[in-house]
Formats: structure tokens, C-alpha cells, sequence
């Protein structure tokens, strides 16, 4: 693996496009399938690879399937160039991809807890890749819950996939919206812990950190992956602390700061601690301890 | 190890019988009065060379270019076919490096080839490549301060042969077997020291091992200082004068950051990038972690004097003092760090 | 002499004017920031202050502007600078061009028998024969005026006077060797765009920027250095400094390479007195160039 040249993609081909949400800043996951037979991609869920779209560039991107669903999926959000010019292709394009990147998430430690997954946003991509991987190995681990919360419905990714695994009781779904809809309980984004939390409903308006807070996610045996925007990460670790929640217990991905994905390029660093080489998985208490760089 | 001399009147011969194998590299003035790394009779003649002084240019971008194309793609039938860049195999010498460009070339080596992932491009150069290095006597500018960061004006890390000026003639040091192989090919040229030259490569050894003559440098307790003050007010004002160009790090031996582009002609090209520049870490959201000069500033300096440090046990700094000669504000990076608070 | 004047008339308007700062040279010809009348007794003038402050004063400047929260226009505290000739003319067309309010600055004028490149241990070329000694807008002068010389535009016409293909060569030779720090674009005080489309690393990007608008924004100049687009940078960069590039020479003292970058700008400079009769911070309130239109403008180049 290490004489291998790490600049060089693999040419893979787009095998389909789901587009999970619409607009400016619209979501697509993309399965792609390598053109060359040889090359096989063993990667954990939270890795990272890096995507080319030659003559554009490349982009790092949290792989959004679990390696137990036999494929390689990218789930992206239209920001930028990069992902403005693979939002352009069409199934049977071609896309490069290096990788994997990253330590992922340690499921392997995590077995017998209770596992809160926390999604905001296209953060919900690492987070939907760890979830179905804990799903099918649900034997070995606690009680599950998923809290995605998005800007209105309509931005909710993944739809039919996640409520096919709450159907199917695998999961407890929380969904939430920040601006009201018809249909979706309002909570006090103010006094959360004041908000009325009825168990039975699943679709709330109001902060992901709010319905967290509602919802008093305890800590017992158990423990937090949060992916999203940063305010809203820093909003649920706030609420999970006046839960009594440790830091040890929270899990972040911080795959958004990386570039070259191989510890060279000098870009990702929070003070000492590359986050490509030495992350993009870091427990909160680790985050903590890092330099004020973020 | 063995030793020899060559008389000063041969290294003429000597570079011109090297470069008949080998790519030779020698520190030549330019029109400007600027002196770099040119390839002996490709950018320069061998009478050129200037062993005289520190050159203003580090060797740096003979193993790790400026531009580097690492593939091209082409479409047949429809389909995508990378192309990736032949490795630059032709066997090199760099011929007359100052010391510390030598340590930094070891430091490079950690961070290209010495971590989880190696370096295509530049394993292939450095792999090809000899340094004969010339010692220094005492300081070779007044902006020098190796012996600060480990080295020192006669250290022999990342050198396979050095040479000390002894007057009329280069004291030859074999370092490393690469070293052995290539003068076994100059041994008509090389002759046995005198009592005299062991004496005079003693002194410039002496002298360097006590540091004498430098006015530059940076103590242990200083660099201390930096575990207590990242967030100091300090930073806001020593970076004020800051002009967020490249000049610092594009000319230290031991600065890497790269960014990685693909242009028109179906290439994917990397590129030195540099700290101190304003997007060098933007998201593509448009989050960015360092957006002020106090920030980058200090991430440099923190870089070289601590993360590395701590991260692999060595600086990041190697003393040759160019960013303090280049600086258009006049920064100081021994001052910088003594007088952090 | 000067020194004794510019700490005095520095404090004075400290003390009166309620300055942000002063900004001037240390003794070592360092830039400093003084802010304390301590930090005032460490200004000086001498033949090693060779750095163009002007771009500073912007910064300073710039960096108090903005709203307050309940929407009001920040207050700006205004900021003394010490200036020679060359740079005074660079802070007047700065007050031309509106970028720096004249209530905002208070300014020193030194005049100025030249600095020394410390490393040549020689006078920069641009002040063995200097048109501008003399500053040409200050608040008080800390010493008397001093004799100046006629432009010499020697140089340029040397080049002029080559054939196509050998000034080919000689700018060939030239641009191959640009690493493309940009010290010549972030030192240059005319210089003061948010971003600069001729600079692939400082590009603008608001949170509310489309994927669209950052997937298609044109790359003018590539990362790649090399002489094409080497040459792309510096000559495009031209234009944008006609009528307004006052010729300081802060780009070629700043350049690491030694590039001899003065060559392109008092040629512009040049062109820009014989084509258009401009000549640019020639006095105060002087409308810019490309404000200017005049039915004499040579216009053979439009059709």
C-alpha cells in the first residue's frame, strides 16, 4: 500500500444518481462501481475519499454507505466547484476516486452501547454510513436513535431509506425542521428543556440541539455521533452537557478541513493534530484539548 | 571514515566529470546578483559555480519542483485513461549545498517518504539523488542561526559527502556510501590531506561545534514560550506589518504545503501554496479557520517550533535565516519567537 | 535632526488628534506601529527605512470602518503615517481615488536623498535619480525640502528601442524566473481589491456565493508557474495600474527574485504622460485617469 502513488485516481463509473433533495443547494448520491476489476476499496464507515472530476478537480467526501451495503456511495451537497461540476454528470460518467482516508468510527469499541446518531444537514452522509453499518450489526449493539434535523422538509435527505428502517423498527427517528410546517410539533428553541416532548411524535420544528435537549437523550451506557454545521454540532454538545453527558461519549467528524487526505499538503491541522492522518474521527474530549484553530 | 582533498583548481574537472553521468546542480549568481541552483551544462558552466556564500535560493525544488505535473488524462473511445507522470529518474547531484539546506533536505525526507504515506514524485527524485554539501565557516550570513535549531555550520545530516574550505583546497568527507561511490569516480582528482588541512578542518569544526560568530538565535526557553502563547495579544501585533505573501515560505528549505489544481491541457498539477496566503485553509463552505494574519502567522511559527517538534521530535526550521533576509516587512523569526509572550 | 522633529510632531497630533496610531520606521527601518508615545521615541528616518508604508494606512484604516450594531457608521480613529516623496504620491492618489478620507490620516512628510538596498549596500535604483524627494501632501515636514531630479526614463527607452524578438527574450528570461509569491501585489499601496482576479489564491468567497458562481468564475491565471502564465500575471496587472501606478518601486524592492519590476511600471508610467498628457497624484483632487476622457485620446487602437 505504501509503494502505491497516491496522487493517481481510480477511474470509476457512475453506476446511479439518487437525487435525495432539490434547489441551490440540492443533494445527490452517487454509487459508483471502479472500471478496473482489480481494484477493491476495503474502507470503514466514516473514511473519507477523495473524488475527481478530471479537468475540474478533486473534493474530499465522507463515503455515505456502510461497507456491509456492497457499495461505494458519495452523498453531495452543491457548494462548490467541485460538487457544482459532479451535480453536471450523468450516470455512465466517469468520476476518479483515491482513498480511503481517515481512522472512521470506532464501532468496534462502541459494541453493547446505545448509539445516538445526530444529523444536521448533508452531515447526515458520515452519519447515515455508520448508522447502516451498527443497523446491520444490530445484534451487537444497544438501542439506536436517530435525531436529522434539516432547513425544511423538503431538505431531508435519504427519505425512503430512513423511514424503511424505522418502519421496520430498527430505529427511533426523530426528524426536525427549522422553519414550521403543517404536521410538525413546534418546540420552544428558547426554553427547550421546558418544550413539550410527546414520544409518539416524530416530526418536530425547531433546532436540532432544541429536539436533543426535549427529547433528554441520556447518557447511561450510551453514546453521541454528531455530524453537521458547526454551530449546530457546538448547540448539541451544549445540550448533551446539561444532560449529563461526558465528553468522551460524543463522536465528530471534522472531513471537512481536508485536502490532500495524506498528511502533506499542511492545510487540516488544529494546532499539532492533522485531522486527515490523526482523524477525521475525534471524541469531543479530544477536540477539546485541541488549539483554539478551528 | 575516509578522507581526502581536492585541490580547488579540480573542482572544475570534477563537476564537468560528475555531470558526464549525473545531473549536477551548482549554486551560480544569476544576472540579478541572485544565486540558485542551475544544471551544470544545461543553465550553467561549471566555472560558474559559487561555493562562497549561502545561496539565496534553497535546492528545495530540485526534489520538490514548484510545479509538478503528477498525471495527464486522456479520452479513448469516450472512456477516462490517467496518465501519470514518469518519475524524474535521472541520477542527480547537488553539488556545493550549505549545511542546512542539507538538514532540511533530511527533514523533507521525514515528511515525503517517513509517514503513513510516501511520495510518489518525490521518493523517485531524492532516491536518484547525492548531496555533497560544503561546511561552513562560522556563520555564512548574518541571518544564520543553525545552531539554534539542532544544526550546525559543519553538521553532515542529510549529506553524503561534506567538504571544508581549508584554503587552496576542499577537505573531502565521505557521509554515506551513495558519497563513496561518487568519489570513487573522481579519485584521480583526489589527494591525501596534509597535517596542515587536518588542522584547518579541525578549526572550522571547532568552530562550528561552539557556535562562534553567530549573532541570530533562538534559545530552548523561548521556544517554550510557545506552549503558553497561542492565544497572546502578541500575534495581532507582530503580524500587523505581515503582507501575506509567500516570500518566507517559498524560499525556506523545509516548507511543503502544497495545493493540488487540474488546468486546461487535461493535467492535474500541484503547486507550492503557502500558509500565509488568505484562503490557504477555506472550506467550501466558505468557513475559514485562519482568516487573520495573526493567525496564519502564528500557525507558521507554531508549525515549525512546535507541532513538528512535538509531532517528530525535530523543528521545522533548519537556521539558514532566508526568510529573515527576504521579508519585504522586515520579520524576524528569532525575533519573533524571542519576544513572544 | 528629522527624528527628534517626527517623534514631536507624532506625539503633538497622538496627544491632539487622538490617533490610532502612527505609522513609521524603527531605527533598523522596520515598519512600526506606534501607539504609545514609548513606541514614538523608537521612530526614525534614515537610509534604511526603504519600505513603503502607505499600504498600511489602508489597513488601518479599513480595519476600523464598518456598522456598529445598531447600524450606525463605526467611528474611525484617525492614523498618522510618516511618508517620503514616493509614498506621499502614493497616498494622494489614494485621497483621489476616495479610498482614504484626508480627515482619516495624518501625515509626516520626510524628504528623502534616498535609501539603501542593505544587501547591495547601495542606493535602490530607483532613488539614484528620483523625481520625487519631496513629499507632495503631508500635514507638517520634519525637515526642510531637498533638490530633485529630472525623471530618467533611460532604461526604458533602451528597451523600447529593441527589436520585437529581442525584448522577447529579454522579458522571457525575466518572467521564467517569478515564483509568484505576489509580495509585489500585497506590497504595492495602489493595490487594495478584496481579491485579485490575477490571483488564483485570493479569491472571494462569501457564504451566501453560489456553487455556480465559484464553478464558473474564470481562472484568468492558473497555479501553475510558469513564464505563460507568469507573464499573464504581471502584464495584466498593468492596466489596472495605468494612471495610477506612481512608480514608488515598492514591487522590485519587495521581490525576492530581484525581478527588475520598476522596468514595466515607469513604462507605463511613461505612456500614460504621452498618450494621455496624465501624470497620476499630481495634485490633490485630481480626477482619476479612467474617470478622464478627452477627444485629443489617442483612440487608433479601438477601431
Amino acid at each position: 500500500m505504501s509503494e502505491e502513488n497516491h496522487y493517481i485516481p481510480h477511474v470509476a463509473e457512475i453506476t446511479s444518481i439518487t437525487q435525495e433533495t432539490t434547489g441551490e443547494r440540492a443533494v445527490k448520491t452517487f454509487k459508483v462501481d471502479f472500471k478496473d476489476a482489480n481494484v477493491q476499496l476495503k474502507f470503514k464507515p466514516g473514511q473519507t475519499c477523495m473524488v475527481s472530476v478530471f479537468g475540474k478537480g478533486e473534493s474530499m467526501f465522507a463515503i455515505s454507505q456502510s461497507p456491509t451495503r456492497g457499495s461505494l456511495e458519495f452523498s453531495v451537497q452543491r457548494v462548490g466547484r467541485v460538487t457544482e461540476m459532479l451535480h453536471e454528470l450523468e450516470v455512465g460518467d466517469e468520476v476518479g476516486i483515491r482513498g480511503p482516508y481517515g481512522n472512521g468510527f470506532p464501532v468496534e469499541q462502541w459494541k453493547g452501547k446505545n448509539i445516538y446518531f445526530i444529523a444536521g444537514g448533508i452531515g447526515m452522509a458520515p452519519v447515515r454510513a455508520v448508522m447502516n453499518y451498527i443497523v446491520d450489526n444490530k445484534e451487537d449493539y444497544g438501542e439506536l436513535y436517530l435525531i436529522y434535523g434539516a432547513r425544511t422538509s423538503r431538505d431531508l435527505s435519504f427519505k425512503a431509506e430512513i423511514d424503511a428502517l424505522e418502519q421496520g423498527g430498527a430505529i427511533d427517528v426523530r426528524r426536525t425542521i427549522d422553519v414550521e410546517e403543517p404536521g410538525w410539533v413546534p418546540l420552544d428553541n428558547k426554553n427547550p428543556e421546558q418544550s413539550k416532548f410527546d414520544p409518539s411524535s416524530r416530526k418536530f420544528t425547531g433546532f436540532v440541539a432544541t429536539t436533543v435537549s426535549a427529547m433528554k437523550c441520556t447518557p447511561e451506557n450510551a453514546l453521541a455521533v454528531i455530524c453537521g454545521p458547526p454551530i449546530m454540532i457546538k448547540t448539541c454538545i451544549a445540550s448533551l452537557a446539561k444532560l449529563g453527558w461526558k465528553d468522551e461519549q460524543i463522536y465528530t467528524t471534522l472531513e471537512n478541513k481536508m485536502k490532500c487526505g495524506i498528511g502533506k499538503c499542511g492545510r487540516c491541522n488544529i494546532g499539532g493534530v492533522y485531522v486527515c492522518v490523526d482523524g477525521p474521527v475525534f471524541t469531543y474530549a479530544q477536540v477539546k484539548k485541541m488549539l483554539n484553530d478551528q | 571514515m575516509s578522507k581526502y582533498i581536492l585541490k580547488k583548481e579540480k573542482v572544475v574537472d570534477a563537476l564537468n566529470a560528475l555531470g558526464n553521468a549525473n545531473a549536477v546542480y551548482i549554486p551560480v549568481k544569476n544576472k540579478r546578483g541572485l544565486v540558485e541552483y542551475k544544471e551544470l551544462g544545461r543553465d550553467a558552466a561549471a566555472a560558474d559555480a559559487k561555493f562562497d556564500c549561502r545561496p539565496d535560493v534553497p535546492p528545495k525544488a530540485i526534489l520538490f519542483p514548484q510545479t509538478q505535473v503528477l498525471f495527464t488524462f486522456k479520452k479513448v473511445d469516450g472512456k477516462i485513461e490517467v496518465v501519470p507522470t514518469e518519475p524524474d529518474d535521472r541520477e542527480k547531484i547537488i553539488f556545493g549545498v550549505r549545511p542546512c539546506d542539507a538538514i532540511a533536505i533530511a527533514v523533507m525526507d521525514k515528511v515525503f517518504i517517513g509517514g503513513k504515506f510516501v511520495d510518489t514524485y518525490y521518493k523517485a527524485r531524492r532516491e536518484r539523488t547525492a548531496v555533497i554539501s560544503i561546511a561552513c565557516d562560522g556563520p555564512a550570513d548574518s541571518t544564520c542561526f543553525c545552531p539554534s535549531t539542532g544544526g550546525s555550520p559543519a553538521a553532515t545530516e542529510g549529506s553524503d559527502v561534506l567538504l571544508y574550505d581549508v584554503g587552496d583546497s576542499y577537505y573531502v568527507e565521505v557521509v554515506s556510501d551513495k558519497g563513496r561511490k561518487i568519489l570513487e569516480s573522481l579519485s584521480a582528482s583526489l589527494e591525501t590531506p596534509s597535517p596542515e588541512q587536518e588542522k584547518r578542518k579541525d578549526e572550522i569544526v571547532r568552530k562550528a561545534e561552539a557556535a562562534e560568530g553567530f549573532t541570530r538565535s533562538i534559545t530552548a526557553e523561548s521556544i517554550s514560550k510557545l506552549d503558553s502563547s497561542f492565544d497572546s495579544k502578541y500575534w495581532d501585533d507582530v503580524s500587523r506589518r505581515c503582507l501575506s505573501c509567500g516570500a518566507c515560505t517559498y524560499y525556506c528549505p523545509t516548507c511543503h504545503c502544497f495545493d493540488i489544481n487540474d488546468e486546461p491541457g487535461r493535467k492535474r498539477v500541484r503547486t507550492w501554496d503557502s500558509c500565509q496566503f488568505s484562503n490557504f485553509t477555506m472550506h467550501t463552505s466558505s468557513h475559514n479557520p485562519r482568516t487573520a494574519k495573526a493567525q496564519r502567522l502564528r500557525n507558521r511559527y507554531y508549525h515549525k517550533f512546535k507541532y513538528s517538534k512535538d509531532n517528530t521530535g525535530r523543528y521545522l526550521c533548519v537556521g539558514c535565516g532566508r526568510c529573515i533576509a527576504l521579508c519585504p516587512a522586515g520579520l524576524d523569526i528569532t525575533k519573533v519567537i524571542s519576544e513572544v509572550k | 535632526m528629522s527624528d527628534e522633529k517626527i517623534r514631536e510632531e507624532a506625539k503633538k497630533a497622538l496627544r491632539e488628534r487622538g490617533l490610532k496610531c502612527v505609522i513609521g520606521w524603527s531605527a533598523d527601518g522596520t515598519p512600526l506601529f506606534a501607539e504609545t508615545e514609548d513606541d514614538i521615541d523608537r521612530l526614525s528616518f534614515n537610509k534604511d527605512c526603504a519600505n513603503n508604508l502607505v499600504g498600511y494606512l489602508t489597513q488601518e484604516v479599513r480595519s476600523q470602518r464598518g456598522k456598529t450594531r445598531d447600524g450606525k457608521e463605526k467611528v474611525v480613529k484617525p492614523v498618522g503615517i510618516v511618508v517620503r516623496g514616493c509614498d506621499s504620491k502614493a497616498l494622494l492618489l489614494l485621497l483621489n481615488e476616495n479610498i482614504l478620507s484626508r480627515k482619516d490620516v495624518f501625515i509626516i512628510g520626510v524628504p528623502c536623498t534616498g535609501v539603501e538596498d542593505k544587501r547591495a549596500g547601495a542606493l535602490y535604483r530607483k532613488c539614484v535619480k528620483c523625481a520625487m524627494r519631496n513629499p507632495v501632501v503631508y500635514d507638517v515636514l520634519a525637515s526642510e525640502k531637498v533638490p530633485e531630479d529630472e525623471k530618467d526614463y533611460s532604461e526604458i527607452e533602451a528597451i523600447e528601442n529593441m527589436s520585437v524578438e529581442e525584448r522577447w527574450e529579454f522579458w522571457e528570461e525575466i518572467f521564467a524566473d517569478c515564483v509568484r509569491c505576489h509580495a509585489c501585489k500585497r506590497s504595492c499601496p495602489v493595490c487594495y481589491c478584496d481579491e485579485c482576479l490575477l490571483d488564483p489564491t485570493d479569491v472571494a468567497i462569501r457564504p451566501d456565493t453560489t456553487a455556480d458562481e465559484k464553478a464558473h468564475r474564470p481562472r484568468w491565471v492558473e497555479r501553475s508557474v510558469n513564464v505563460r502564465e507568469n507573464l499573464l500575471y504581471h502584464l495584466a496587472r498593468l492596466p489596472h495600474l495605468a494612471g495610477r501606478c506612481v512608480d514608488c518601486g515598492e514591487c522590485e524592492r519587495v521581490c525576492p527574485q530581484r525581478l527588475p519590476l520598476r522596468l514595466l511600471t515607469a513604462k507605463l508610467e511613461k505612456d500614460v504622460k504621452e498618450i494621455f498628457c496624465y501624470e497620476p497624484a499630481k495634485e490633490e483632487g485630481q480626477k482619476p485617469l479612467i474617470a478622464m476622457s478627452k477627444m485629443e485620446d489617442e483612440n487608433e487602437f479601438i477601431m
